[in-house]
């Protein structure tokens, strides 16, 4: 079982993450990229995230999905910070025995961790004014659907 | 008691952080949130509705009417919104 859980400041290459799954006899990975985008004269996103619970709830999440996916592997990188458009935000990636596994955890993970993992983010404007982006019903629907 | 706060709570009231010695008749983490509430403007608008509110005793997520007993550390934040 391969586990890779990080919380941090600095990017990621998404490509050498999905790298480290090569020559593991794994039939299949999935993965996912959250990136930041333009909308509404956003010029960059603050995360905020808590130094002790945000770990430990993403742990909590790759258990699960270990579990309920039979996962043979699992990469969650969220960063936090100030972070500009066209940056990767998160990368997610599952390996399984079967592409279908592996495919429903990164659905499943990503629903999840937008109720579950203490994680804040904050829209920053071209013209300097900010504002913080609220919980939406239909992300709650996701999570508790699993 | 450390109280801590974090994302819009955290900007609201003004500071990351504070200690209390709280009264006896402090027990549960909605006790907290009364009492806070009552010590002036930023905490009061920062709490003023307390259902769109989450908390974690000692990082473990709580119920308001979770009681603080033996708890080190209470943390306020609204409803996350990563990834």
């Amino acid at each position: 079982m391969m586990r890779h859980i990080a919380v941090q400041i600095t990017p990621f290459d998404a490509g050498q993450e999905l790298r480290k799954f090569e020559g593991n006899r794994l039939g299949a990975v999935a993965s996912f990229s959250g990136i930041v985008r333009s909308e509404n004269d956003i010029i960059a996103l603050s995360i905020e995230h808590h130094p002790i619970m945000t770990y430990m709830a993403l742990e909590k999440l790759c258990t699960l999905a270990e579990q309920r996916y039979k996962l043979l592997g699992v990469t969650i990188i969220h960063r936090y910070g100030t972070l500009k458009l066209g940056e990767p935000i998160i990368f997610v990636a599952a390996a399984s025995a079967h592409r279908k596994e592996a495919m429903a955890a990164i659905i499943a993970i990503m629903d999840r961790l937008k109720t579950d993992v203490p994680l804040w983010k904050k829209e920053i404007f071209a013209d300097g004014t900010s504002r913080w982006i609220e919980q939406k019903q239909s992300d709650v629907d996701r999570s508790s659907a699993w | 008691m450390k109280v801590t706060y974090f994302a819009k709570t955290r900007e609201l009231i003004g500071r990351d952080s504070d200690s209390f010695d709280l009264p006896a008749d402090i027990r549960s983490i909605n006790d907290v949130i009364e009492y806070l509430s009552a010590m002036d403007e930023p905490y009061k608008n920062a709490l003023a509705n307390p259902e769109a509110l989450r908390f974690a005793l000692d990082n473990e997520m709580a119920k308001g009417d979770a009681s603080i007993q033996n708890i080190s550390e209470l943390a306020i934040f609204p409803p996350v919104t990563g990834g």
